[in-house]
């Protein structure tokens, strides 16, 4: 399980109507762990919930995190409970850092796709590329120039020329993402993230213009609507024996499966090494992995239990 | 936490002509801790017992053959193939306590096998499946070598062939294809099991000129890995098919099979036993020698980078190691190792 770590809200401010962005400092003095851009914690709830936020501050700058949280008032209760019941000077426990959208270690140039809220970990990727001095470009999706959370912040960066908003109530604004993406190369990568029509809009026009799989990289800040998603609990059935194994809320499916006496190998437990891929037989897997490439993802016929969950109340699978 | 090696298992003593009927033939070995010796009877039988006289804890390998039985020149004393003492010079009754513990012994598939627990539960049908280098079908020669280092890196390194890019890049490599390959893995109780193709690649470096420069070839490659460390791979090399799925179709031009056991001798060392050859039908005048030369130089790179890796690691105790994509078949190997071990030192399953 994790190590959570405790920590002090220090700064909360609204970005937007409904973003809040809160700063998170130790609470016992420690320095906080490191971070490279794209990283996620899990933030435990005061209700309970678990939760993903990316970090959206500059990577370098170990001794704070920051966080962007958009109020969903259709969301299952997440970002409500960040927004009304955590305040300046409260504490809240957090995970260390994971990183399963990591940027590529070398690239001549990057391209990177915001959409809404989903511009948390790309606006910490614009902030360590700007400081690696890598060539790339930003485009910032959002419903109006009220809604862009980090717009101030972005436009006194020294990056601001890089960044091109496209807001949906300015027509001229419009993104065209085909012309955009219409020459890849192999030297450049595509980080997109947002919702789930924005993305597969951005990652079908790049597959279309033949964009390599290697060079595309993404992340579903919510997972597709009707799904489970986040740290939601699912059960897994064990196929030949056919026990069933709840899946806790916060607990990893391979946690779930040691306590009940399945031990399945296991290396990284963190979706890179494929120790752990087990053959699924019925129900959709959330793939939250690194490993499987996208075709793989796709046929569902297996899953990485250290990292992935369920689309489907419940996966049948064979060990 | 379990023991370093597993009791109930067979370990490879060596190539079946490592123990031969001379009289000098008494052959030491260093399997899992523990010390061998290893001779044949006049009947050709195979003997295994501990190489340390209960008197003294001279080593009987330095001893004498005679007839069946083994004589320790250091006082005299004279053990048959069982282990029991049968004569102490100088004494009309033995000692008791005076027997050397025996070990279960046999020979299959060209190798001698050791089993290391209780005589008693030695189970034959626990020995890997080899290939013969005295099978008729086949064109072998065998080699070994010693290496210092940990078995278990020894299996991350047989249970993950991407290193070939690297680590072989004179020898078996020549193309960073290798690094690219993800393979599956399917367990059973004693190992892995795990088929693949290595598409469209040149030649490997050390048969590079005996192709034009634009020759692609597609490698089949099938590999059964078992505790502690055999390595049995089936390597066909086959015309490159123009394929992007599947088994490879294109015409067979040499389909090769090794067999490689690696036992541990200690927590720090292991002794390698390989072999590598053809097929009598895809043999060609001088390849299973200039395959021998190779796999022999190959295992050096190996053993450089094994070597180097265990100085770092005892030089680093206890220092994280990060995955990546090519650990699937290393940690699923190591955790079928573990969950042997863990069962025999009655933890139950492995932790």
């Amino acid at each position: 399980m994790n190590d959570w770590i405790r920590v002090r809200i220090t700064e909360r401010r609204m970005e937007t109507d409904d973003v809040a962005a809160f700063v998170l400092e130790p609470a016992l003095g420690a320095a906080l762990p490191a971070y490279e851009a794209g990283a996620h914690i899990d933030v435990k709830l005061p209700n309970g919930l678990i939760r993903q936020y990316s970090l959206c501050g500059t990577p370098d700058r170990s001794g704070r995190y920051e966080i962007g949280v958009l109020c969903d008032a259709s969301g299952r209760g997440g970002s409500i409970c960040m927004h009304e019941n955590v305040r300046l000077d409260d504490q809240i426990e957090i995970s260390p850092p994971r990183n399963l959208f990591p940027l590529a270690s070398m690239q001549e140039r990057a391209l990177l796709f915001a959409g809404g809220i989903g511009v948390t970990p790309i606006l910490a990727m614009a902030q360590q590329l700007a400081r690696l001095g890598t060539n790339f470009a930003m485009h910032y999706c959002a419903r109006s120039t009220s809604r862009a959370a980090f717009r101030e912040r972005i436009a006194v960066s020294p990056f601001a020329d890089r960044v091109t908003f496209h807001f949906d109530d300015q027509p001229e604004t419009v993104m065209d993402a085909k012309a955009l993406l219409a020459s890849p190369e192999a030297g450049t990568h595509l980080y997109v993230c947002g919702p789930s029509g924005f993305m597969d809009h951005i990652l079908n026009t790049a597959r279309a213009a033949g964009w390599a799989e290697s060079n595309i990289h993404y992340e579903h800040f919510s997972a597709p609507a009707g799904g489970a998603n986040g740290q939601d609990g699912f059960e897994i059935e064990v196929a030949d024996d056919g026990t069933i194994i709840p899946v806790a809320q916060g607990q990893t499916a391979l946690e779930a499966l040691r306590s009940a006496g399945f031990d399945i190998p296991a290396s990284c437990e963190q979706g890179i090494c494929g120790a752990c891929i087990t053959t699924v037989v019925d129900g959709i897997p959330d793939h939250r992995d690194m490993y499987l490439s996208v075709a793989e993802q796709e046929a569902n016929d297996c899953f990485t239990p250290c990292c992935s969950r369920a689309l489907t109340p419940r996966l049948t699978i064979k060990i | 936490m379990a023991e370093a090696f597993l009791k109930n298992a067979w370990y490879c003593a060596g190539w079946r002509d490592d123990v031969g009927l001379g009289q000098k033939d008494l052959v030491a070995r260093r399997i899992a801790g523990e010390s061998l010796l290893l001779y044949r009877t006049a009947e050709g039988g195979l003997v295994a017992m501990e190489d340390r006289c209960p008197h003294r804890s001279a080593p009987l390998s330095l001893g004498r053959k005679e007839g069946d039985a083994v004589r320790c020149m250091y006082h005299g004393m004279l053990f048959g193939p069982d282990g029991a003492c049968r004569h102490v010079p100088g004494m009309d009754k033995i000692p008791p306590g005076a027997d050397v513990p025996t070990y279960a012994v046999c020979e299959k598939d060209g190798w001698i096998w050791v089993w290391m627990g209780d005589p008693a539960s030695a189970d034959r049908t626990l020995i890997c499946d080899a290939y013969d280098p005295h099978d008729p079908t086949l064109t072998l020669r065998t080699n070994s070598i010693r290496i210092d280092t940990n078995y278990r890196q020894e299996i991350a390194n047989l249970a993950d062939l991407s290193h070939i890019s690297w680590v072989h890049d004179e020898t078996f490599g020549g193309t960073d294809r290798w690094g690219y390959i993800r393979p599956r893995h399917s367990r059973n109780p004693r190992g892995i099991e795990t088929k693949y193709v290595v598409r469209n690649i040149p030649a490997p470096r050390f048969a590079k000129h005996l192709f034009p420069a634009d020759a692609r070839f597609d490698i089949q490659v099938h590999v059964r890995l078992s505790v502690p460390c055999n390595f049995i791979l089936n390597f066909r090399i086959h015309q490159a098919d123009g394929e992007t799925s599947g088994d490879a179709r294109g015409k067979v031009l040499l389909d090769t099979y090794t067999s490689q056991a690696v036992t541990p001798r200690d927590e720090n060392s292991l002794d390698y036993y390989f072999s590598w050859g053809t097929s009598k039908e895809t043999e060609f005048p001088g390849v299973v020698d200039l395959m021998y030369r190779t796999n022999y130089e190959a295992f050096l790179e190996d053993k450089r980078i094994l070597e180097g890796q265990r100085q770092r690691q005892l030089e680093y105790p206890g220092a994280p190691e990060i995955d990546i994509v090519h650990d699937a078949g290393p940690a699923q190997m190591l955790w079928v190792l573990d969950k042997l071990l863990a069962e025999e030192s009655g933890a139950g399953a492995a932790a």
